[in-house]
């Protein structure tokens, strides 16, 4: 049993396919998402063209100047140019102060609308509601202070969470357990159909060995794999890129290895059923990649259409990832995670009754 | 006399197909048996039930004493196996292979005296891939002597080898064999078969046709010698043969060579001579072989092996 287990890591390490998919692929995600740094929102390019220069246009000016949010420039002198610029991809926003401003007079009382035109490109879908929202809300303040009215409501901002979660640190985790299942099913969907194809099964059949130590070792191999692929991504996510984990690391290991017993499971059910290397990696990857996006890897799930959010509770990686992220962001402790850690446990059993059930030897 | 493996009505069937039917033999302590047979004729089916990789659908097979169905491991941990068409771990070297394989037995041998053995010992430490085809079926021979076993089998050791790789490749065998070890090997090759096994049983279809001492499957035909007669123009020969010789199946493809089955060929070779000087041929070619293994083949199920 050693031996094999020796022998399955020394193979392990040898075969660089192998290492690929359990340590650099989900590195690199690691590394673009931390370069690109998908979390922070970075200031957005926007022209003002002040075409009232009045005492009004000037005040929003240098009060739209004071958002961080917002990188000003000035350098276009008509309406058409900024237009111009934010149709070609130059510009993100222009925000047109009309002449009518100057026209305005506080003491005059209420006299027509005058609207300030924001152009806008939609494909930054991801900071147009913010940058509407800012404008909007400069446009509303301009208004009650014409009306001289007392700003009676505001919003006194305070971060109730203890800790600044960061979306690279919730990503990272999800980074974890994509990397995981991954490892599981594909590895060892493809490692199982080659000894099928190879009949190396055979082989070892012909010996005295029961096949559940086979079995077992290369279950173990793969844990220590999990465990340090889960490792070296928490390492660099956290020590490269800062992410702030303010969780025990243990806890993080413990659902590592068991989610990772339901996915080489899974992975021995396609290994073990494949008629092919190459059709048991794409078997793999059928199963995988849905799970990858619907489980919340990158993104939140529970907008999804119909019944998805519901079925999307199901799959085994979301419990996985939300008990990571749990114990991991959250800090909370293992036993808090027990729904999650049941479904885990009950998916441990379901996909083991499944290979099984599909394990051929030929 | 001691009997290394007892097979009797043995049967295998995978849904419709019959692929084992009714099969019995045994094999001696000490002897090279061999399975002749085409390709899906049972040998590999059958090797795989002794082996303890199959169960049988009937009959009853025991290997060193001891019952296949009762004691598998037992069975497993003295006998060794070479399976047809089977590789080992792309990333462990060849040494690493057979410690990993001699770890699974109670009984070990090092892997430097097996790699002495089968000549490969410079490549202790590469992979299995780097290997030529002869190298990597000489490795799987001694992959399945890790266990020092009493009982080898080997299933089609020599299938797509080359001439010189085969013939390195009996050398082997026969080395083994003069380790006192009992040896069960198939083939297709029935010079193979000649070459290394004192006895052959001859399966196709699922079932064992004959089964004896190649000489004596061969002094069994109706005629144990072949005539090859080439001459200018093709021979009007008798019809009966007058008792003395038949057209054989084979050779028919160029009507100026004839070949004729002949058991009494220095009664035989004057009749022709003399046959071919009345027609007025040259005799171009006489040759007189003794029948094979293939013949016998060709007389067991009217077709040859390769067919």
């Amino acid at each position: 049993m050693g031996r094999l287990l020796l022998a399955n890591l020394r193979m392990t390490v040898r075969d660089r396919q192998t290492l690929f998919w359990a340590l650099v692929f989900p590195l690199i995600f690691v590394v673009v998402f931390g370069l690109f740094d998908v979390g922070g929102t970075n200031p957005v390019d926007i022209a003002i063209v002040d075409l009232a220069d009045s005492p009004l246009s000037r005040n929003i000016l240098e009060r739209l100047e004071e958002v961080e949010l917002l990188d000003i420039s000035g350098e276009h002198d008509t309406a058409e140019a900024a237009k111009l610029a934010v149709e070609e991809g130059d510009l993100e926003y222009a925000l047109i102060l009309p002449q009518e401003l100057a026209d305005v007079d506080p003491a005059a009382g209420p006299g027509p609308p005058v609207f300030l035109t924001l152009y806008f490109n939609q494909a930054n879908f991801q900071t147009n509601q913010l940058i509407r929202g800012v404008v909007g809300e400069f446009a509303n303040r301009a208004n009650l202070n014409l009306a001289q009215a007392p700003q009676r409501i505001s919003v006194a901002p305070e971060p109730v969470q203890s800790i600044d979660v960061t979306y690279f640190d919730v990503l990272l985790l999800g980074l974890v357990g994509m990397a995981v299942m991954f490892n599981s099913i594909v590895v060892i969907g493809v490692k199982v159909s080659g000894y099928r194809q190879n009949r190396i099964f055979h082989r070892i059949l012909a010996t005295p060995l029961p096949l559940r130590n086979y079995f077992a070792a290369e279950v173990v191999t793969h844990l220590v794999l999990a465990m340090i692929q889960a490792g070296i991504i928490l390492a660099v996510g956290v020590w490269v890129f800062g992410a702030k984990l303010p969780g025990n690391a243990l806890p993080v290991f413990v659902i590592v290895a068991l989610s990772s017993i339901v996915f080489l499971n899974i992975g021995f059910a396609i290994g073990g059923r494949a008629g092919s290397p190459a059709a048991a990696s794409g078997l793999a990857n059928v199963v995988a990649m849905p799970m990858m996006f619907f489980s919340g890897t990158f993104f939140p799930t529970a907008n999804l259409p119909a019944f998805l959010p519901e079925l999307v509770k199901v799959l085994p990686l979301t419990p996985t990832i939300d008990a990571l992220r749990a114990v991991a962001i959250d800090g909370e402790p293992l036993w808090n995670t027990w729904p999650q850690l049941a479904m885990i446990l009950g998916w441990i059993g379901a996909s083991a009754a499944v290979a099984a059930k599909m394990f051929r030897f030929n | 006399m001691d009997m290394v493996i007892e097979v009797e009505g043995l049967v295998k069937r995978f849904g419709p197909l019959t692929a084992v039917d009714g099969v019995s033999f045994s094999v001696r302590k000490g002897e090279v048996f061999g399975i002749v047979g085409p390709n899906g004729a049972g040998k590999t089916t059958t090797l795989e039930i002794i082996e303890g990789l199959q169960p049988a659908s009937g009959g009853r097979a025991s290997a060193l004493g001891m019952d296949i169905a009762s004691s598998p491991l037992g069975i497993k941990e003295r006998i060794g196996v070479q399976i047809q068409a089977s590789a080992y771990f792309d990333y462990l070297t060849l040494a690493e292979i057979l410690d990993l394989f001699a770890g699974f037995y109670k009984t070990r041998v090092p892997s430097r005296e097996l790699l002495e053995m089968v000549g490969l010992t410079d490549k202790a430490k590469t992979v299995l891939k780097k290997l030529s085809g002869g190298q990597k079926q000489r490795f799987t021979v001694a992959a399945s002597l890790v266990n020092d076993p009493e009982l080898v089998i080997l299933d089609e050791p020599s299938t797509g080898l080359d001439p010189a790789a085969r013939r390195s490749l009996w050398n082997l065998i026969r080395r083994i064999h003069g380790q006192n070890k009992t040896l069960v090997l198939t083939t297709h090759y029935m010079e193979e078969a000649q070459a290394l096994c004192d006895r052959v049983a001859i399966m196709d279809r699922g079932k064992i046709l004959a089964l004896d001492t190649i000489p004596r499957l061969i002094q069994d035909l109706d005629a144990s010698y072949r005539v090859i007669l080439t001459t200018s123009k093709p021979l009007d020969l008798p019809p009966d043969g007058q008792g003395l010789w038949e057209p054989d199946a084979q050779g028919r493809d160029d009507p100026r060579s004839l070949r004729l089955k002949v058991n009494d060929p220095p009664g035989v070779l004057p009749r022709l001579i003399d046959l071919a000087a009345r027609q007025g041929a040259d005799i171009h070619d006489l040759q007189v072989i003794p029948a094979t293994l293939e013949d016998v083949f060709l007389e067991l199920t009217g077709r040859g092996i390769m067919d």
